[in-house]
Parts: structure tokens; C-alpha cells; sequence
């Protein structure tokens, strides 16, 4: 059987994530948001026109065919029935992350535009309501369950995201067991992104660690029909092919103040030092422009990261996590984890 | 694929197809697991009448299939060590009104070697969800009034009762077991597929060796070292939800007390049944050749080097699982 991990290169439809709204109804706290993001002193909401304009560029230019919508809380947008609908209406696909807290409340609006909306990602934290709901408060689970439910009875096919904290770690099978019997189409893990040493120390795997648990996931992903993966964090020093999505050129993010950035696991990032991630406001700049800018930036640390993982090669070194993870080398290079003493 | 697109279906083998384990369904509606083994029904399905629909899925689907089906849960298990009348008692309890008799099963049997197979890449809970997910796929009422669900595991399969255990913790489990020469004689004279499978890491695990030195050993040794290895498992776990059955106790009444130990009430008329079930070949489909013991031809065809590898290996474990058994017997009254 094979153990290995390995990216297969499939790096989904092209895509935008949107960070619909910059709250959510949780605090959850391994969640790399900064505080500023999710809990300012004001709600704000991605503006409807700007996705209006947003999606026909991004479709002419970009061959954009899939809007991802993340936040925050995307379901918290007070208009996100209208985002679904002006979606469809512009006959693109949406998917959208959400804790599923509010799910009954969507569940309309889904329904009104089904044929648009092709995947539900939910946020999980554990397949008993205790573990689940120590971090996403009471009442989670069930919530989150029923959600579950809606979606397998009416075919609308949903996934799981889940967090490998350490608690985690010793549950994979049993994660990916719960995720089957619930009827997931997917079952996504991510590695904690550390915002801090006290985070990485209580939450975050070490490199063997993580290597393991990577392991027994592509054994499972094996076994089961379901797709399985690991979404964020995984470590990956192959160079034949961009290890990522964003990198790849196949997903970019716009943050909820309506600007252009590489990834969304850089956007907002608690603790971030810097944001040279962030290329253009389309508030006031065309697609277009912001896209060439974008593609130069991704093109430009795709030689960065190269160009680290020959030196640390010349040297007879192994990269360590925060090389050998393309997210971590991101997180890194960009100024997110100021906190970290890099090699470089 | 929709768990609907299942209706009428049963497993029936668990597979490895590029590198991914699934499962291959049939429609089998209409049938009656009437063979005395499970794979000799499914042969039948194939080669009579219509084609029969058949789908591959991965095992995904059984986590799904447990919140729609009705199944019975298991009544009792039948292990066995192979050439020992375990068919003949599988069989007697296929007579009961209203059971479902799993009889050496490929989706079960399969299934269970991959606790081995696949020992180290997987924790055993996921393939014990599976497995149980494969017993209720197969024990389906598909008439309504199904009451009791025998499984006849293959004779390795016991070789992970404490999987099984640890599973179905309450289930009321039988052992056959026969003198080991003549055993191994049975065995060698039509060898069983379990004995040439090319796949040794399930009998590298019984025995206790690797699966190169399976390779280099003789069927006499081998076949001698797997049920000595059986009857061992047997004597450490026996316990008061197991019965032990030596082949030379088969008989109408002994069929009868195990279908007590299984806790099934049967009428004469069921026990009149369950004698023409037993005085038939019992793994003739057709149930027309008659059941004559073999004791004592086995042990004029024994060789030299079945009995040296007998006395080698397995009946020192034979002779502790005899003791096991008339001690049990003693405490039973």
C-alpha cells in the first residue's frame, strides 16, 4: 500500500476566494484571523456591486469559473442570498467555508440558487459533540450534524475541514470514518498555522509528527472514496510542479476590503508584520491590472522558494518545516510570522 | 453514487482494484443463500438466467448503508480448522426457520485478513467498522421476517477472533476442530485455495514466520503449523461464550446443543430437518451424495511425512485443546 504523500497536481477549478465578511460568529483560537479582522469595532461586508464587477473581469480575463467565499463568517453577509443569486445570474459556481452555525438560516437562499452552488465546506473540530463543541460552543455539533444532513438528502455535495491540532492527531481514522457516515465528499485536513510560539508549541505538530500524520492521511485517502488530502501546511519539496494552487496561478484571494491578494491563509494573518502579499485594491484598480501584478508576484516567490530549497540543497541540508511547507515558506517570506526566527 | 442505486444488492467479494480496496455488489434479489457456501450462490446467480446487474464501490458506502438497513444481528459464529464438518453444522443452522446462514463469505473473509494485510498502515478500527458495516450490508432482512444470522468464517479467519471479538463482544462463538492427521490428510488430498494463496503475509501471520519462509515449506508442515497455531487460539480464548466441537462429537443431538448455545429454540419437526441436513455431503450443493465419516480412511492415507509434521507441530496443541474442552464439557454438567 502506498504510505507516500504526494501531490497529483490537480489544483481544482480556477477560482477566486472572496472574503465575503470580516466577522464571525466564533473565536476560535487556533485560527490565524487576526483579532482585528474578525472582531473590529464594525462589520464589514465585501460590497455586492464590486463582486458584480469583480466576476465578469475575472471570468474575461482570468477564465475565472468558481467564486469561493470565505470570511469571517460568510454567511453572516447580510445580502448573501443576493451574492448567490448574482452569482448564478453571471453563471459562474460557488462554494463557500463556513462553521455551519447559521446553515438553517442560508438554507433558502442555497436551495433558491442550487444550481449554482456546487460545494459546502465545513469547519470541524471534533466527531463528538464534546470535543466539537469545547471549541465552537454549544450547540455546534448539532447544528453542524444537521447541516450535514441537508446537504447529503438534497445532493449538494459538502466537505469537512478539519484542523490536525495535536488533540487531533490520534483521531484520523476516526475523523475520516465520521466524515464517511455523514455522506462528506471531502475530507480536507490543514495543519495548524502557527501564530505564535505558544500556539505551535500547544497546537501544532512537529515535522515527524506531521510527516505521520500525513502518512496514515494518504493511506486513507487510499481506502476511502471520499477525496482526502491535506490542504494546508503539508510538506512538500518537490519542484517539478508548483506546490499550490495560488502558486500555481489557479486561485488568488480578494480580502474583504476588496483587494487582491495571493492566498487566503496569508490574508489578515494574526501577528503579520507585513502585507506584500496584498498587490492591488479593486476598489480603485481594474482586474486586469491586478491580476498581471498578481501573476508576477506568485511567478516571483515560486523562485524564491527554489531558490531556498537549491541553497539549503548545496549546503546538504534537509528543509525543515518552514521550508519544506510551501504555506509556512509563504507565511515566512511574507512577514506573517515576525515571531519566527527564519534561516533566511 | 447513491446508496439507493444499492436496493437488492449484496457484496459479494471485497477486492483491490489499482492499489484502491472496494467492493464488487450484485443484484441478488430473489436469491436465497441456499448453497452451503456463499461463493457456490453467487457462481449460481451468474451462470443461470438473466445477467445479473453488478456495481464496484469502495467501502465508503457501507458507512452510508448502516442509517438505511434493517439487518439482523449475528445469532452465533462458526470457527473452524478446516476439513472439520463445520459445513454440516452451518448447514444445520441454514435449516432454522427465518436464518441467514453467511458461509465463508469472500466480502467478510477478505475483509478480515486485511487486519493483517494491512496491519501497520491502519488502525484496526477502521476495517472492524467495515467489517461490521459488510455483516449488516449482507445480513439485509430481504424478506422481512429474517430472525437469526449465522457466519461461517473461513478457517484462517479465526486467526483474528479477538478482532471479531472486540466487534461483536456478546455473539456466542463455536470452534470445530478434527484429529490433525487427518486434517492435514483432507487437506492435501484436494488442497484448499488458503493453503496456495500466493499472498503469504496471512499465513506468515498464523504461523509466525515470514512470508518467505511460508514459501519454503512443504503443505504437510505448513498445514500442520496453521491449525496447530488455530488450536492454540482456541484453547487460550475459549471461554463460557465459546463451545469447542471436536468432529468425532457430530452428531443430530450435539447439532442441537449448539443451536441451544446460540440460543435458538427449534422444534422436532426443525430437528428432523437438521438430521437429513446432516446425514447429506454437506458441501454438495445439490445435498445428494451421502455424509459418511472418514476417520478411519483418513488415517490409513496419512503418509510418514503427515505424521511427522503432525506430531511436530500440532498435536501437542490438539491434545491442550481436548483437555480445554472436556474441562469445559466437566463444568457444564
Amino acid at each position: 500500500m502506498d504510505t507516500e504523500v504526494s501531490f497529483d497536481g490537480n489544483y481544482g477549478p480556477r477560482r477566486i476566494s472572496v472574503e465575503l465578511a470580516n466577522i464571525c460568529n466564533l473565536h476560535c483560537s487556533y485560527c490565524f484571523r487576526s483579532d482585528e479582522n474578525l472582531y473590529p469595532s464594525h462589520a464589514e461586508f465585501f460590497p455586492l456591486e464590486l463582486l458584480r464587477r469583480v466576476m465578469v473581469e475575472a471570468r474575461s480575463v482570468a477564465n475565472v469559473t468558481r467564486i469561493n467565499f470565505t470570511g469571517g463568517e460568510p454567511t453572516l453577509h447580510p445580502q448573501f442570498n443576493e451574492t448567490l443569486r448574482t452569482i448564478r445570474e453571471a453563471g459562474l459556481t460557488v462554494s463557500f467555508v463556513t462553521n455551519g452555525w447559521h446553515f438553517e438560516r442560508v438554507w433558502p437562499a442555497l436551495q433558491e440558487n442550487r444550481a449554482a452552488v456546487s460545494f459546502v465546506a465545513f469547519s470541524l473540530d471534533g466527531i463528538t459533540r464534546e470535543d466539537h463543541d469545547r471549541w465552537r460552543g454549544n450547540g455546534s455539533f448539532d447544528r453542524l450534524v444537521r447541516a450535514f444532513t441537508r446537504c447529503y438528502m438534497s445532493k449538494l455535495p459538502f466537505g469537512i475541514k478539519i484542523v490536525i491540532r495535536r488533540d487531533l492527531v490520534d483521531q484520523l481514522e476516526q475523523i475520516a470514518i465520521f466524515a464517511a457516515r455523514m455522506g462528506a465528499a471531502s475530507l480536507h485536513f490543514a495543519h495548524v498555522m502557527p501564530t505564535s510560539d505558544a500556539i505551535a508549541d500547544a497546537s501544532a505538530l512537529s515535522l515527524d509528527e506531521q510527516r505521520a500524520a500525513e502518512q496514515e492521511i494518504a493511506i486513507l485517502a487510499r481506502i476511502f472514496k471520499m477525496d482526502i488530502g491535506v490542504d494546508v501546511g503539508y510538506y512538500n519539496i518537490d519542484e517539478t510542479r508548483p506546490p499550490c494552487a495560488p502558486l500555481a496561478g489557479v486561485s488568488m484571494n480578494i480580502d474583504f476590503r476588496g483587494r487582491l491578494s495571493l492566498c487566503c491563509n496569508l490574508s489578515g494573518f494574526r501577528g503579520a508584520a507585513d502585507e506584500g502579499d496584498v498587490v492591488a485594491d479593486l476598489n480603485v484598480e481594474s482586474f486586469a491590472s491586478a491580476y498581471a501584478k498578481l501573476n508576477a508576484l506568485a511567478a516571483a516567490q515560486l523562485q524564491k522558494r527554489k531558490d531556498a530549497l537549491a541553497a539549503l540543497r548545496t549546503e546538504g541540508s534537509t528543509p525543515d518545516i518552514y521550508n519544506g511547507s510551501p504555506c509556512l515558506f509563504c507565511l515566512q517570506s511574507f512577514g506573517k510570522i515576525p515571531w519566527h526566527r527564519s534561516g533566511f | 453514487m447513491d446508496v439507493s442505486d444499492l436496493k437488492g444488492m449484496l457484496p459479494v467479494d471485497a477486492v483491490v482494484v489499482d492499489g484502491r480496496p472496494g467492493l464488487k455488489w450484485m443484484d441478488m434479489s430473489g436469491v436465497s443463500l441456499a448453497e452451503p457456501f456463499f461463493q457456490q450462490t453467487v457462481e449460481r446467480v451468474k451462470t443461470t438466467g438473466n445477467r445479473r446487474r453488478e456495481l464496484f464501490t469502495e467501502f465508503d458506502v457501507l458507512l452510508q448503508l448502516e442509517k438505511h438497513l434493517d439487518s439482523v444481528p449475528p445469532t452465533g459464529f462458526i470457527f473452524h480448522s478446516s476439513r472439520c464438518g463445520s459445513t454440516l453444522v452451518a448447514n444445520a443452522c441454514r435449516a432454522v426457520p427465518n436464518s441467514i446462514v453467511l458461509s465463508e463469505a469472500n466480502p467478510i473473509d477478505n475483509l478480515t485478513a486485511r487486519f493483517i494485510t494491512d496491519a501497520g498502515d491502519v488502525k484496526t478500527s477502521l476495517y472492524s467498522v467495515f467489517l461490521r458495516g459488510m455483516v449488516q450490508a449482507l445480513a439485509q432482512r430481504r424478506n422481512g421476517n429474517e430472525k437469526h444470522l449465522f457466519i461461517k468464517f473461513a478457517c484462517c479467519s479465526f486467526a483474528q477472533i479477538e478482532h471479531i471479538r472486540r466487534i461483536w463482544p456478546n455473539v456466542p462463538w463455536l470452534f470445530l476442530y478434527r484429529d490433525p492427521v487427518e486434517t492435514i490428510v483432507s487437506n492435501l488430498n484436494d488442497v484448499p485455495p488458503w493453503l496456495l494463496d500466493n499472498d503469504r503475509r496471512v499465513l506468515a501471520s498464523i504461523v509466525g514466520v515470514s512470508p518467505a519462509e511460508v514459501a519454503a515449506m512443504s503443505l504437510e508442515e505448513l498445514c500442520s503449523r496453521t491449525i496447530g497455531s488455530l488450536f492454540s487460539t482456541a484453547q487460550g480464548l475459549a471461554n463460557a461464550n465459546s463451545m469447542l466441537l471436536n468432529y468425532t462429537q457430530l452428531s443430530v443431538p450435539v447439532i442441537s446443543s449448539v443451536l441451544s448455545f446460540f440460543k435458538v429454540s427449534h422444534s422436532t419437526q426443525e430437528l428432523e430437518t437438521i438430521a437429513g441436513t446432516s446425514r447429506t455431503y454437506s458441501k454438495q450443493a445439490s445435498g445428494t451424495r451421502t455424509f459418511v465419516s472418514d476417520t478411519d480412511a483418513k488415517q490409513k492415507l496419512a503418509s510418514n511425512a503427515v505424521r511427522e509434521a503432525a506430531a511436530k507441530w500440532a498435536i501437542e496443541p490438539y491434545q491442550l485443546l481436548e483437555q480445554r474442552r472436556l474441562e469445559q464439557t466437566a463444568r457444564c454438567g
